[in-house]
Order: structure tokens, then C-alpha cells, then sequence
């Protein structure tokens, strides 16, 4: 039945597959990347919403049979959201494939957006995602630094906070604009590629539009720019600063650098990383904890290591590492200069913003 | 035709070896693409291996290796990240992950910090420094509601005997451990039977493997003991009103690891598997009936089920946490009601479809890092001595039927004592012969 040519003859030559090998024998994974789908696009919290309402309901199956039937097989699925992307995740005894392949094409070419389960399902359930987040002082200071560095777009806040009034019909008519084929990534493990092609064939991912009618706008960025929010709990200091996607090695370079300078401790968390997006990245370096004069002091020292270090290229190796570990080994083979330009910056303070000193005073 | 390609063109890309040299010392490798390899030195004596006078020795000295002088110049200079892990029954003294390509550095991280083993552990200020930090970190667990409750369950289960030491180790005696006690721990416990050359990962073959181990400078000698179990129905409680919600991990004490019951107690626990309350987008639609009830009536936002296997004995149960703290003693109930089910035979043949596939998905699938995966493996390899192929874990579970699990049911759990702990808002939480009650039902 599998084999059955319903609509289509060709994989579209918009989806892109990369298939890799596996880590298990018997278990395949599948994900649909979509891109441009995550919280840069549209307004604040849509993508949450729709993220969070994928595997509900869709014209073929109710959200309930689906849970069922995937429990029976032996499969799991998820919805992640990212700034740039919203990537449907499943893992499956491998012969399960064509069961996966057809859900999560329907997920994207047939949803219901039925009202009961998005006031039942999935406005509970983001809320209570968002109330699990908003006190981690980390967490809205990397909020804050995304919103700073590049306000719209990926400056958008991550997830939905229920301050705006967002309906059904918003999403659905967001999910009609960003679930195109032009958009779609297909990446897989454990699986054979002729099988998964001929099952790409004949799924509903055919159904989807080719193009969008959104258009990107360019992704502006901001440097040298300072914001205090006052919290209780915990007390997060940061600094940080936008980048073009060319210096990503470079300061990934200096991020090694300064991990292997400045380690967590009992009570001090230390966490520096460039986040890689498709338009930007952005650098940060922060500490969180409570013992303020220890945060200050720390900060201070990493700004002006970062300021002077030379021969970063040394970090080469952990560099390689860190990006493994991260998943982005595509990026290894780049070269890093020696060279970063922290004149300008930007820094985030969230929690006991009375005690930690001001940017011009580092 | 399907099923004829998909037999000629799938290969194995994961199965375990494990080898023994002469020395004893045990050899074990799994490939797979992780995103970063790992090999690491295990050995067969966790906290199990621990006395009440130096509990958290076998914490203290992995995490002295890791934070070493060597550790940090392998990480800074060679991309090797050098970590530690602890279990109840085995130590991950060295684990080394590398990237692609690195490893030969990572080969000789392992082989310098066992060459310095000794004089790494004599350095008194890093032993000390870290005997203090592993003491606060000690104290965190307990701040955790949830493995505070199931190590505190585990420890009264097995009370009396060195398996009831929490496995990181307790805060007053980490905090007065010295380099002596961890080279006198050492003396006995680092002897080549008693340890395992463990990697993961596409980076290194085995052969490689087993000559790179047969050139380390490890003590031969007798593999040591461990103090036999002994299982005590009993319970512990730590009321805390200042906490949100009520905890309670309630376990009977089933077969071990190496037991051919001990799938059946895997398939058991996965008949009610996990709940994550309104973690999960989805709980409305799960198929298990406790967790349908549970979620109808505001009964409970976490629950999860287990089947612990140590080397000669296991732990059957579940952890349950409630916001819903005046009806807690329902929660309860109402859990233990459906473990009955599990005796007299009401679980539905959907039930045990649902729970033997989803079984296979957890026990195939591989664990999210290479280290992680080490770890699993360096248990098989040490405790169990084997690893089972994927196909003979498929063949396993598919071979549990019914009616063994209701002959496991009726042999483990059915009126059997119960080992509890409980903590935060407890005051519904019943005594301990109410509980103990439910683990029988007056009808059949």
C-alpha cells in the first residue's frame, strides 16, 4: 500500500534530506526541520503556541490515536522550538518508518487547530512552560541580551509569555505561511535512503506549498548597549555581543578560552558559548550566583582576558571538541583568527542590579 | 520485497565486545556515531564497596583524577574533557571524551593519569579542596525531592549493609577524607579483575583497544568482594511543609540483574512507565490507566516507575510526586491498586503490547552521549560479565508473556513487603501498615 503512487511521482526538489548512521541497530530517527519557523518569525510567542500544538489533533487522526498507536509501535515524538527553526523529532523500532513518516508529514499539511485542545492543551501547557522559566535569572538574561543585540527577529523572546492575546486563527493562518516546502529539512539516522525516499514520495509533505509569502527581513544587530533588570533569587551577569556568522570560529575560540580560565564552582555558574544562528551569531560570557562581589570580580577579570588574550588558535583543539559535543561538527573545518574586538559589547544584568557594577566601570 | 532490502543493506553498526586479558582486566567496546567518542577506565566497586567510615572515597577519587593538573592540561591543550562518574556498583575513575580525529591524545590522558595515579591522590591540598566541594555537592542532592527520596528508599531497603550508602557518598565523612584513605581504598580495590577498559564510539577499534590496554601498568590481584544484601521492609520520612509538593519512591525487592526475571520486572514497570503531568503536552492521551486516572481525578505531577538491578539483588517500584497533598493517600492507593492488577491478571493484552514495545525503544536506543552509553556499558561488562545483542533484547522481551508476568507479580510484589521514603507535605502519606496493605487486596 506503501507503494501506492497517490499524488506524486518525485521527492519535491525543495526538501533536502541528509541521512546519517545511527548510534543503535534496531532504532531510526527522524526529524523534520522547519526552517524560519522559530521564534524570530512572526510576533512574540506564535511559534510557541504553534510548536506547542503540533502532534495534536490533524484531519487524518486525532492527537489521542496518534499517542496510542505510537505507544503501541514503540515511538516517540516531540516538537522543539528554536529561534530560527521548529523541528519535529521522532524515534521508532526502524521498521516503523512509513508510520512516522506519514505522521509527521501530516502534522505539517493537516492540522485542525481545533479551539477545545488549544484552550485545553495548549495554552496550559505553554504557560506552565513559560511559569517554570521566568525566575531562572539566566534565562532572562539571555532573553534580554537576544532582545538587546538584535530587538526584532531573533531579538524576539523564545517563548510565549501570555501577555499578548494570540487566537486560534492566528496560528493556523502562521502555520499556513511557514509550513512550506521550500522550508523543509528532512534529517535522519539508521535509515535506508531508498526506503525513506519512496515514502517521502507519497506523503502529505507533497500537499504543502512551494513558496512562501513571507519575506525575511535582514537581521539588524546592536553593540555597546547595557540593560538592568531587578529580580530576587539569583543574580546573572553577562556580556555578550552579536557577530556575523564569519567570526563564528573566531569566538568560539575565545568561549574555549575562557571556559578553561573560569570554572564553575559550589554556588558560581559559569557559561560562555556563541549561539549560531542562520542570519547572526552571539557571543556571551556569564556568571550567576549569589556572592555578588565574587560575580563582580569575575566578570571583570573575563572582560579584560578576553581584551588581551593572543594566540586563541591554541584553543583550537578544545574548540574542535566543544563544537563536536554540540553537534556542530560542520563548523570544525573553519579557521579561527587571533583576533576579537571586544571594545564595544553589550551587558546584561538580571537579579540584585544594586550591587553589580555598571559596563563603564569594568 | 521491503523486508528482503532492508535485511541485505542494514548492518550492524553497534554491537558490544568485551574481552579479558590474562591479567583479569576486562576490555569492553560498543561503536556507534556519537558526537563525540569516549574511552574510559572503570572499576567494579561504587559506593557498594564503601564502609560508613569512608563513604563517598570512590566520588572523592574520580573527581580528584578529573580536576587533576593533568586532567585540565589535556582539556585546555588536547580537547580531551576528562569527567567521572559513580554509581552504586561501579566508578568511572577516568572517562575521556574527544572529538573525531584526537585520539591519540585522548589514549594518552588515560595512560598518563594511570601512571600518576598515585601521586595525583598524595597531592593532600587538591584531595582536600575536593573533599569539601564533594561535601556541599553531597548536601545539594538532598535539595533534590526526587533522588533524595529514592536514595533514602534505597537505603532503608537495604539497611544494615554497605548497599544502603548513598551512592555520591554522605556529607560528614566525604568532607574528612584524606589521601590516605583514598590509597588504602585504592590498594584493594584497583587491581586489574576488578577493572574495565571501557570506549564508545567509531574512533577506536577494538583490537586497538585491548593492545592499548595490555600495555597500562595496572596491578594484578584477587577481584575483592562486596557485602551481601539484606531487605528490610521499612520506611524513612523527612516531613518538610516548606516544600511545594509530596514525595514518597516505594519499592519491593526483587530478582537481580543477571535473573532471567529481571525483563519481566523491566516489562512490569513500563506497564505505567513514566508520567510527566503537565510537563507533557500529551499526558491527557496516554494509554496507561493509572496515568488516565491519575490525570482525571488531579491526582499526581510526576510519578515514575522502576526496576533497579544491582548484581545479586533489585528494586521494583515507583516515585510519585503530588502538588494534591490532602489526597495524597489516594495517590497511593491507587498506584499500589494498580500493581495488583499486575497479580491477579487484569492488565489488558493492549497494556503489555504497548509497554513491551515501548520497552524496546528505551532499551535500544542508545543514551544521549558517548559517556553515558560507557557507562551502561561498563556495568554489563563488570557486573553482568555480558552484553546482550539488540536482537537478543528483542527475543527477551518479545518472550515475556502474560501470564510470566502475572507468575512475576505474584512472586515479587503481591503482599510482599514494601521499602518506602517519603518527604515535603507528607501528612496524607499513610503509615506504614496501611501502605503495606495495599500490596494485597481482600478480593481476587
Amino acid at each position: 500500500m506503501f507503494f501506492k503512487r497517490s499524488f506524486s511521482t518525485s521527492i519535491p526538489k525543495s526538501i533536502k534530506i541528509v541521512s546519517k548512521e545511527g548510534t543503535s541497530n534496531e532504532i531510526s530517527t527522524l526529524k523534520i526541520k522547519v526552517k524560519n519557523a522559530g521564534s524570530k518569525t512572526g510576533s512574540n510567542g506564535l511559534s510557541h503556541l504553534l510548536s506547542s500544538s503540533n502532534f495534536l489533533s490533524t484531519s487524518n487522526k486525532s492527537g489521542l490515536r496518534l499517542k496510542r498507536e505510537s505507544e503501541l509501535l514503540g515511538g516517540s515524538y516531540n516538537s522543539i522550538l528554536t529561534r530560527d527553526d521548529i523541528i519535529l523529532e521522532s524515534s521508532f523500532l526502524k521498521e516503523n518508518l512509513p508510520f512516522f513518516i506519514n505522521s509527521l508529514s501530516d502534522v505539517l499539511s493537516k492540522p485542525s487547530f481545533k479551539k477545545h485542545e488549544f484552550n485545553e492543551i495548549t495554552k496550559p501547557y505553554v504557560l506552565n512552560y513559560y511559569e517554570t522559566l521566568k525566575n531562572d535569572s539566566k534565562f532572562n538574561a539571555l532573553e534580554e541580551l537576544h532582545s538587546i543585540s538584535f530587538r526584532k527577529g531573533l531579538g524576539n523572546s523564545l517563548y510565549y509569555s501570555g501577555l499578548k492575546s494570540i487566537s486560534i486563527d492566528d496560528i493556523s493562518s502562521f502555520a499556513k505561511s511557514i509550513y512550506i516546502q521550500s522550508n523543509i529539512e528532512i534529517e535522519t539516522t539508521n535509515i535506508i535512503e531508498s526506503d525513506l525516499n519512496n515514502f517521502i514520495k507519497n506523503s502529505s509533505l507533497n500537499e504543502l506549498p512551494i513558496e512562501s509569502s513571507i519575506k525575511l527581513t535582514e537581521q539588524k544587530s546592536y553593540n555597546g548597549l547595557e540593560s538592568r533588570i531587578p529580580k530576587s533569587g539569583l543574580t546573572t551577569v553577562l556580556f555578550g555581543k552579536p557577530i556575523e556568522n564569519k567570526d563564528f570560529k573566531t569566538y568560539s575560540l575565545l568561549s574555549s578560552f575562557l571556559k578553561t580560565k573560569f570554572e564553575s564552582e559550589f554556588g558560581i555558574i559559569i557559561d560562555t558559548k556563541v549561539l549560531k544562528y542562520d542570519s547572526k551569531s552571539l557571543f556571551y560570557f556569564s556568571t550567576t550566583g549569589s556572592n555578588i562581589e565574587k560575580l563582580n570580580s569575575i566578570i571583570k577579570s573575563a572582560l579584560n582576558e578576553s581584551k588581551k588574550v593572543k594566540n586563541l588558535t591554541s584553543f583550537d583543539k578544545l574548540s574542535q571538541f566543544e563544537l563536536s559535543e554540540s553537534g556542530l561538527s560542520d563548523l570544525i573545518s573553519i579557521k579561527g583568527e587571533d583576533k576579537v574586538d571586544l571594545s564595544k559589547y553589550n551587558f546584561v544584568v538580571v537579579g540584585d542590579v544594586d550591587s553589580v557594577l555598571y559596563s563603564d566601570e569594568l | 520485497m521491503l523486508s528482503r532490502r532492508l535485511f541485505s543493506t542494514s548492518r550492524q553498526v553497534s554491537k558490544a565486545q568485551i574481552t579479558k586479558l590474562a591479567n583479569g582486566l576486562t576490555i569492553a567496546s560498543k561503536p556507534g556515531n556519537f558526537k563525540t567518542s569516549s574511552i574510559g577506565l572503570y572499576s567494579a566497586s561504587g559506593s557498594r564497596s564503601e564502609n560508613s567510615f569512608n563513604s563517598g572515597v570512590s566520588t572523592l577519587i574520580g573527581t580528584v583524577l578529573s580536576e587533576s593538573k593533568q586532567s585540565k592540561e589535556s582539556y585546555a591543550l588536547s580537547g580531551v574533557k576528562v569527567t567521572s562518574s559513580n554509581q552504586k556498583e561501579i566508578t568511572g575513575l577516568i572517562q575521556a571524551s574527544f572529538a573525531s580525529g584526537n585520539k591519540s591524545e585522548a589514549l594518552s590522558t588515560i595512560t598518563k593519569l594511570t601512571n600518576e595515579l598515585d601521586s595525583i591522590i598524595s597531592n593532600e591540598s587538591l584531595v582536600k579542596e575536593w573533599a569539601l566541594n564533594s561535601s556541599l555537592l553531597s548536601e545539594k542532592f538532598e535539595s533534590n525531592p526526587k533522588s533524595m527520596s529514592i536514595e533514602h528508599m534505597i537505603s532503608t531497603a537495604f539497611q544494615g549493609t554497605s548497599l544502603a550508602l548513598p551512592t555520591y557518598g554522605k556529607a560528614d565523612t566525604i568532607s574528612t577524607l584524606e589521601s590516605m584513605d583514598l590509597k588504602s581504598f585504592l590498594k584493594k580495590q584497583f587491581v586489574a579483575s576488578n577493572l574495565a577498559i571501557v570506549s564508545t564510539g567509531n574512533e577506536i577499534s577494538h583490537d586497538e583497544l585491548v593492545s592499548f590496554a595490555s600495555k597500562l601498568s595496572i596491578p594484578s590481584g584477587s577481584k575483592p568482594s562486596v557485602q551481601p544484601f539484606h531487605f528490610l521492609g521499612s520506611e524513612v520520612r523527612l516531613r518538610d511543609d516548606t516544600l511545594p509538593q509530596a514525595h514518597v519512591a516505594i519499592s519491593a525487592s526483587v530478582p537481580s540483574v543477571t535473573s532471567p526475571d529481571y525483563i519481566t520486572g523491566l516489562v512490569a514497570a513500563q506497564v505505567n512507565g513514566s508520567y510527566l503531568g503537565s510537563l507533557s503536552p500529551f499526558t491527557q492521551f496516554e494509554g496507561s490507566q493509572l496515568s488516565q486516572f491519575l490525570t482525571a481525578n488531579h491526582l499526581c505531577d510526576e510519578y515514575e516507575h522502576f526496576n533497579f538491578g544491582y548484581s545479586d539483588t533489585g528494586l521494583w517500584g515507583a516515585y510519585l510526586a503530588s502538588h494534591n497533598i490532602a489526597n495524597f493517600d489516594e495517590t497511593v492507593h491507587f498506584t499500589l491498586k494498580s500493581w495488583n492488577r499486575l497479580s491477579v491478571g487484569t492488565v489488558t493484552e493492549v497494556e503489555f503490547e504497548k509497554a513491551k514495545s515501548e520497552l524496546k525503544l528505551k532499551l535500544l536506543s542508545t543514551a544521549p552521549t558517548s559517556t553515558l552509553e560507557s557507562d551502561k556499558l561498563a556495568f554489563d561488562a563488570l557486573i553482568k560479565g555480558y552484553s546482550e545483542s539488540d536482537a537478543e533484547l528483542i527475543s527477551l522481551i518479545d518472550d515475556v508473556s502474560i501470564k510470566k508476568i502475572t507468575k512475576w507479580a505474584q512472586t515479587y510484589l503481591w503482599d510482599q513487603d514494601i521499602a518506602m521514603a517519603g518527604t515535603g507535605q507528607i501528612e496524607a502519606l499513610f503509615d506504614y501498615n496501611r501502605i503495606r496493605n495495599d500490596m494485597s487486596m481482600m478480593r481476587w
